[in-house]
Order: structure tokens, then C-alpha cells, then sequence
């Protein structure tokens, strides 16, 4: 019977149920394209071994990121689940079913949720696999043939997984409802709750709010001062300052509107009123959503701007493009050329030999930290390898050449050759390096990738990559590809379940705002109107975390700045493609509010 | 005699049940309120009275027949002037008040003047006018929840009153009263139809609450079974005549 029941309920309440089912299916999908990634065999073949490891470890890291959030989300969700369903829970309880009864109920309707998000999601998750593996290839720029979107261990582990989560959010589920007598759960919907007015107490701490949240931003820029100590203690501050603003400065806002005249044309005093009416019940959503809705578009934000400036970066820490063996190396198809030379070296136990005098004629390019300065970020300066000092034969430069034609990988056994300029080179197979530089490395992309498959098809050398800025920026695309990607993914996870939860809790209020909007028609609202209204009742709650979002993200990026040259780089697509998803669920949103508190 | 505030001609309204059943709730009904006429309308449930009420004031369309309102076909509008006409013409006082309950005490009587587009501070002026008429004067900061039922319908009364028009319609007012809030709402539904001239229609199946109208329509399976006319008799004599009149019904 309770199985019936469970199941009935799930298709009367389909509409409130499939906001929960898309979030988790989304949740889910993303969850096991994490773990089809960290576990893909053809994949981890194909990479070199410290990009294999860091690939592992990032997705693992997304993995577990998402799992807190998801567990934290489903609480959410299911708590709102339980406010829609309190009176039928009430009727039933009257009706003669135990407490145990009733929880076995809940038990059973999330456990059902779960088993068909997962199964959906992996659907769905494959779907996302095969496309995105695409863009991952790119992104850290290897090819595989065989992908496969399906991965029996990624699928197991999703599916235990979320087993799991729904399973633990039941028990809290049933616990919760042990508390709660009969006759609250049949009035739950008539409960209203007033809080007397207290104007003094909400001027202090909604003005303590706006302090409390502008220190927070104030701190940003400086918490890489105070390491992670700092860290904790800004994010504390931010979410207790979004709290409070949520809670009590809107509050005050919006009681000074209700005695603004402009704010009484229209049906403007029925939103003012809404929103007040609503701040104390939905202010702990907002902030967490505030909070989230932040760290989704940070995340989005770092990773395409670490993946932008990865050209920069490649050509920061190296003073040519690119040198190959492959005396038939073909150059032609470069633009802006400004260096072109070529250096003749012989390896005889175990040492390389270079000629002194054409390495003086060649003008080798090199770069000279200053180590006396501690600061990560100080730019090398530029000069040309000076062949009568002491220490030219080990200049950096010279050695990323040494290890390249001894093929000394920095996976493997590292045991570098030495290295000797000579006025003559010893007798032995003499061999030559093309050095080439460009302006342009990010422009030169395609021509370079050529160049790089003609040298390994002379060598056979896969291992170990090429010296100079091209080298680092596929080695970088290695490591940071596989970051920016998962930023993207769990950006977009995270932004679905904050933006489904405000679905929720918006969407819980239908049965109360209707009759609101049934009077407003009575009294003589045209439809048109109050479509409108509807629009902006439902956009206020919408706008309100993301204007703390942004705010957070433009003053948060700042923590970035020590770490890269510009944390700012990739906030406009990041704001594109977050906004994007938000204003669905917006317009989605709405939509459907529109039609539960308007319909006839 | 004036133009009536309200004239309804043969008004039928159907119901389908299924594909061939159907049940007729109102059968070829008619009346006319007049200018400043106190009007209520008394059944027992399932009479069809709430379905008339609807059709008078707008909120359903009938099967059949002609309702007009200050000279106006409310049948044939639009909604922009349907919802206009309802702003201007029309007030509403419900059995279960229909408050706002996210909007204060003035925000809620003051909302049709808004919707207007009246200035604020002439919106501010007729909401303290008007709730001293009821009496309400010091809640007017308080929340719907934390009135009384009795001053959340004197609330509901001024929503209905604030904008001044032309016919107030009431649903039960009382229903959700004890009698002695009963009594006080009829009271000074009563002055608002004496001193204002506003014209009211009003539903209910209470015999003291319907005493303080000047005339009683009676209503039986969708058509009207009698009429009573208060003329010069006491409040008191009406109501003992409506009793014995129900008393008649009954057998």
C-alpha cells in the first residue's frame, strides 16, 4: 500500500517532483562524466604521466566538490518537497498511519527519485560525454579515437553515490518528520507568521550587514596576505554580511519604499510587499544561493581565465617558440618570424657539445631571473646569452636544449647530460637545432602543431616536449585544460542546483501567492498586469543573489591576482555563460509560476 | 424612476455534466437593483446563489443573458475594460475577507486607489477617511494576520468602500462571523448604504444578517421564489417576517 501510495503521489505532484528530478539529473549526468573522465583507460593512456596524474586528481577533486554541494542541494530540495507535502502528510497521519509509516513513505518517494535521476542522468551524462570529451581533447589538446562515453566503474560509482546521498537525506527526511506533530503538519499552509516590527533592531543590523558585507569585499584583495587563515575568516564574514543584508538591510529597503510615494503607482506596493513579506523566509536561501551563485561564476571565471592567458604564460617563462631536430623542419608556414637560427652540436659522454663562436654569432635569447626578489610573478628580463660568462654552458636556455636532444623527460629518470660550448666541436655524429621565435604564439597555433607532428614523426620522441614557449603551452594545456574544463562543469552544476533550489523555494509559495493574485483580479488588475507582476515577483528573488553574486566575484577575483597575470580575463565568458543558464531558469521559473498562480 | 444600478435580464446557467448530462443552475432569472437599494439575495446551499453573485459581479459569464451595470453591458468586454470597470464600479467583501496578507492594513485598503493611479497623497487621505468611517483607524499599520476575523471584514469592507463606487457586492460577509462581529459588520454596511449611497448586493443564508437590507430576494433551485420588502418596519419586525417566511419555505 505504502508503495502505491509513494507512487501515486510522485505522479499527481509530477510538476513539483520534476524540478527535483531535472536538478538531480543534471547533477548526476555531470557526476558521472567526472568519474567516466577520472577513470577512462583510452583516455589515461593517451596522456603522458603527470598530466594523466593531475587530470585523475583535478576530476576527483571536482567529484568531491560536487558531492558535498549535491548532498547539501537534495537537503534543500527535499525540505521544500516536505513544505508542499506536509497537509497530505497531515490527512494521512490523521487517517491512522504511524509516524514510522509516514517516514517509511518519505523513505521511499526520495529513494524512488533517486533511482530514476541516476538512471536518467547517466543517460544523459553519456549524451554529455560524448560531446564534451570533444571539447576536453581540445582543451588539453590530444586526439583519442576510441572515446567511449560509457564507463561500468564511472556508472557504478554514480549510481552508490547517489544511492547513498538520497538514502542519508531520507533518514534526516523521516527524522525531521518524527517531530513534527499531526495537527501542525494538517495547518502547516495556514500558519502565518508576523514578527512585530522592531525598527531600531533592524536599522542596526541591517546597517551591521552592509558593514560586515563591505569589509568582506574591503578584505578580498588582501587575504592572500594572510593565507588561508584569511581565507576562512573573509568567507565567514561574506556570508554572514549577505545574511544579514538579505535579512535586514532589504528589509529596511523595503520599508522605506512602503512609505515612498513612487513606490504605491500600480501594483507596486504589492511587490514592495511581497518581497518584505518574504525576506525572513527566504533569507537563508538567498544567502546560500548569493554564496553559490558567486563561486559558480568564480570558478567559470578562473578557469577560462587560466585557460586564456596560457599562450601569455607560455611566453613569459621562454625566450623562443620552439627548437627541433628535423633538419627539414619547415618554417614557411609561421607569421612574424623574428628570430631564426640554427646550432650544431655533437653528444659525446654524456655531454653536448656546442660551437662557442656560432652560439655568440647566433645571438641565443635567454632570460635572467632576479632571485634576490621574492615575488612569483616578476616578469624575467629579455637578453641575449652572454657566451664569455662563467655559467653559459648551463644558462637555462642551453639546457632546455640539452635535455631535449638527450631526451631527458621529466617523467622518467631525470639524469641530465651536461652541457659545453667549445671552440671546436669533438669529433663525432654532428647534428643541428632549428630555434625559431615568434610574435604571435596564440596566431601561430596550427603552424606550430605541424611542425611539432613532423619533429616527433623524425624523432620518435612523444615523451618529452619540445623547448620553448610551444612546448610549455601544450605541457600547460595539459595540466590547466583539464582544470578549466571541470571549472566549467562544476560552474554549470553548481548554478543548476542554486538556480533549481530557488525554483523550489519560489515555486513552494504558489498555493499562498495564488489567492494574493486571485484578489488583485477581484479588485480589478487587468490579465496583463498582472502577468507582469508575476515577472517581477519572481525576478526580485532571482536578481537579488545574483547582484551579490557579481559583486562577490568582481572584489573575489582579486584573491587570483598573485597567481595569475590577469584573474579578470575570463569573467565576461563567464558571465556569459552563467548568466545564460540563470536567466533560463529565470524565464523557466516564471513561467511556470505564472501558470500555477494565474490559471483558472 | 432612476435608470437601475443594476439590471440582470434571463440569466441561465448550465453546468455540463459529461457528454449528455447537464444540470441547470439558474433558470431564466431577473432583477434590477435600484440606486442606493440595500438588495440581498437568501438560499439555502446549492440554491445557485454564489453562482449568481459570480455573474453579477463579473467573475463568471453565464450561459445566458444580459447583465448591465451603471448602463454598461459587463458581458461584452474586454479584459482590460473588464478589470477597469471592477476598479472604478465595483467593491468586494468576502466571506473570508481576501486580505492581503503581505500587505499592511493601509496598503491593503489603499491598493484599488493604486491600481488607479491615484496620487499617493490623496490615496493617503480617503484610507484614513474611510477607516475612521469603520472605525479602524489605529490598526492601520498592522499586518491581516494579526487583526481579529471581525476587523479583518471592517479591513475588507473599507478595501471595498475606499474608491467610492457605484455597487459593493457582498459574499457572505458574516459567515465567518460570531454574532456579535455579525452584528457590528451589518451595522455599518447599513450606514455605508445610508450615508453613501452606495448601492449593495449581497449573498447569505443568515436571517439576521439579511434583516438589514431593505429588500430580500429569496432563491430556490435557481429561481426566485419570493420577495420581502422592508419599507418603514422596524430592523427587528423584518427579521421576525424573514424567519416566518423561511418558516413557509421549510413546509
Amino acid at each position: 500500500m505504502l508503495n502505491k501510495i509513494a507512487f501515486k503521489t510522485l505522479r499527481q505532484k509530477w510538476r513539483d517532483y520534476s524540478i527535483l528530478l531535472i536538478g538531480t539529473t543534471i547533477t548526476v549526468a555531470i557526476f558521472y562524466m567526472f568519474s567516466n573522465i577520472a577513470m577512462n583507460d583510452t583516455l589515461l593512456k593517451s596522456l603522458s604521466s603527470v598530466t594523466q596524474k593531475t587530470i585523475v586528481i583535478v576530476f576527483m577533486l571536482g567529484q568531491i566538490l560536487l558531492g558535498v554541494i549535491t548532498f547539501i542541494y537534495l537537503n534543500f530540495a527535499n525540505n521544500f518537497l516536505i513544505q508542499l507535502r506536509q497537509k497530505d502528510y497531515g490527512i494521512i497521519s490523521m487517517l491512522g498511519a504511524t509516524k514510522r509509516q509516514l517516514g517509511s513513505l518519505l523513505m521511499r518517494e526520495t529513494l524512488l527519485i533517486g533511482a530514476v535521476a541516476s538512471i536518467l542522468g547517466i543517460i544523459l551524462g553519456m549524451g554529455l560525454t560524448q560531446l564534451s570529451g570533444k571539447y576536453l581533447m581540445q582543451a588539453i589538446d590530444v586526439k583519442i579515437t576510441a572515446w567511449s562515453n560509457w564507463s561500468t566503474q564511472g556508472a557504478l560509482v554514480t549510481i552508490v553515490f547517489f544511492l547513498v546521498i538520497c538514502f542519508l537525506n531520507g533518514l534526516y527526511n523521516r527524522w525531521r518528520l518524527m517531530h513534527l506533530d499531526t495537527l501542525t503538519l494538517l495547518k502547516a499552509d495556514q500558519s502565518v507568521k508576523v514578527k512585530p516590527a522592531k525598527p531600531k533592531r533592524q536599522f542596526v543590523l541591517g546597517l551591521l550587514g552592509l558593514i560586515i558585507l563591505g569589509l568582506s569585499f574591503a578584505m578580498m584583495p588582501q587575504v592572500t596576505k594572510w593565507q588561508i587563515p584569511g581565507l576562512v575568516v573573509d568567507l565567514i564574514l561574506n556570508v554572514i554580511g549577505t545574511y544579514l543584508f538579505v535579512g535586514q538591510t532589504l528589509g529596511l529597503v523595503t520599508n522605506w519604499l512602503s512609505h515612498a510615494d513612487f513606490a504605491q503607482k500600480g501594483l507596486r506596493s504589492f511587490l514592495n510587499g511581497q518581497l518584505r513579506f518574504r525576506l525572513d523566509d527566504y533569507k537563508r536561501v538567498l544567502t546560500m544561493i548569493s554564496v553559490l551563485f558567486g563561486l559558480a561564476l568564480g570558478a567559470i571565471s578562473v578557469g577560462q581565465g587560466y585557460y586564456v592567458t596560457l599562450p601569455q604564460q607560455a611566453v613569459q617563462n621562454d625566450s623562443f617558440t620552439l627548437a627541433v631536430e628535423n633538419p627539414k623542419a619547415d618554417f614557411s608556414g609561421l607569421k612574424d618570424v623574428t628570430y631564426n637560427q640554427e646550432l650544431a652540436y655533437t653528444i659525446k659522454n654524456r655531454t653536448v657539445y656546442f660551437d662557442k663562436q656560432q652560439v655568440a654569432q647566433a645571438k641565443v635569447p635567454t632570460l635572467q631571473y632576479d632571485h634576490t626578489k621574492s615575488d612569483v610573478n616578476a616578469k624575467p628580463k629579455r637578453t641575449t646569452l652572454d657566451v664569455n660568462h662563467p655559467d653559459a654552458a648551463s644558462d637555462l636556455t642551453m639546457m632546455n636544449m640539452v635535455n631535449y636532444v638527450t631526451k631527458q623527460s621529466f617523467d622518467g629518470p631525470f639524469e641530465p647530460y651536461e652541457a659545453k660550448l667549445v671552440d671546436h666541436l669533438p669529433a663525432g655524429k654532428q647534428k643541428s637545432l632549428k630555434i625559431v621565435k615568434v610574435k604571435n604564439l596564440a596566431e601561430n597555433e596550427p603552424a606550430l602543431k605541424k611542425i611539432k607532428q613532423a619533429e616527433q614523426a623524425y624523432t620518435g620522441n612523444h615523451e618529452v616536449n619540445l623547448p620553448g614557449a610551444y612546448g610549455t603551452l601544450v605541457m600547460l594545456k595539459g595540466v590547466f585544460g583539464g582544470l578549466e574544463f571541470m571549472s566549467i562543469f562544476l560552474g554549470i552544476a553548481f548554478l543548476v542546483m542554486l538556480a533549481s533550489t530557488l525554483m523550489f523555494k519560489t515555486l513552494t509559495s504558489v498555493s499562498a501567492d495564488r489567492r494574493r493574485y486571485e484578489i488583485l483580479s477581484m479588485i480589478g488588475s487587468t490579465p496583463h498586469k498582472l502577468t507582469m507582476t508575476t515577472f517581477q515577483d519572481t525576478g526580485i528573488l532571482f536578481l537579488v543573489p545574483m547582484v551579490i553574486g557579481l559583486a562577490d566575484v568582481s572584489f573575489g577575483l582579486q584573491i587570483f591576482k598573485p597567481i595569475m597575470s590577469d584573474p579578470y580575463s575570463g569573467l565576461a565568458l563567464g558571465c556569459g555563460l552563467v548568466l545564460g543558464i540563470y536567466g533560463i531558469y529565470y524565464l523557466l521559473t516564471s513561467l511556470i509560476y505564472r501558470h500555477l498562480v494565474l490559471k483558472k | 424612476m432612476n435608470q437601475p444600478i443594476l439590471q440582470a435580464e434571463h440569466i441561465q446557467m448550465t453546468y455540463q455534466k459529461g457528454s449528455d448530462m447537464s444540470q441547470a443552475v439558474l433558470k431564466d432569472l431577473s432583477l434590477t437593483v435600484a440606486p442606493g437599494e440595500f438588495l440581498t439575495i437568501m438560499g439555502p446551499s446549492g440554491s445557485g446563489k454564489s453562482t449568481l453573485l459570480n455573474i453579477l459581479s463579473t467573475l463568471m459569464k453565464p450561459t445566458a443573458g444580459d447583465v448591465t451595470i451603471n448602463g454598461r453591458d459587463i458581458l461584452n468586454m474586454n479584459d482590460k475594460d473588464m478589470a477597469n470597470f471592477r476598479n472604478h464600479d465595483m467593491g468586494f467583501i468576502f466571506q473570508n475577507y481576501n486580505l492581503i496578507e503581505s500587505l499592511s492594513v493601509a496598503e491593503n485598503i489603499g491598493l484599488p486607489l493604486n491600481l488607479q493611479k491615484v496620487p499617493t497623497k490623496l490615496t493617503r487621505e480617503r484610507v484614513q477617511k474611510v477607516s475612521a468611517l469603520l472605525n479602524i483607524q489605529d490598526l492601520l499599520k498592522k499586518y491581516p494576520a494579526q487583526l481579529s476575523g471581525g476587523q479583518q471584514q471592517r479591513v475588507g469592507a473599507a478595501r471595498a468602500l475606499v474608491h467610492e463606487p457605484a455597487l459593493i457586492f457582498g459574499d457572505e460577509p458574516t459567515g465567518a462571523l460570531d454574532s456579535q462581529n455579525a452584528r457590528e459588520m451589518m451595522q455599518y454596511l447599513m450606514q455605508i448604504n445610508q450615508e453613501k449611497l452606495i448601492s449593495i448586493l449581497m449573498v447569505t443564508h443568515d436571517a439576521f444578517s439579511a434583516s438589514f437590507a431593505s429588500r430580500i430576494l429569496f432563491l430556490t433551485d435557481g429561481e426566485i421564489s419570493g420577495e420581502l420588502i422592508r419599507g418603514a418596519k422596524s430592523r427587528e419586525a423584518f427579521y421576525q417576517e424573514i424567519l416566518q417566511a423561511l418558516g413557509n419555505f421549510d413546509e
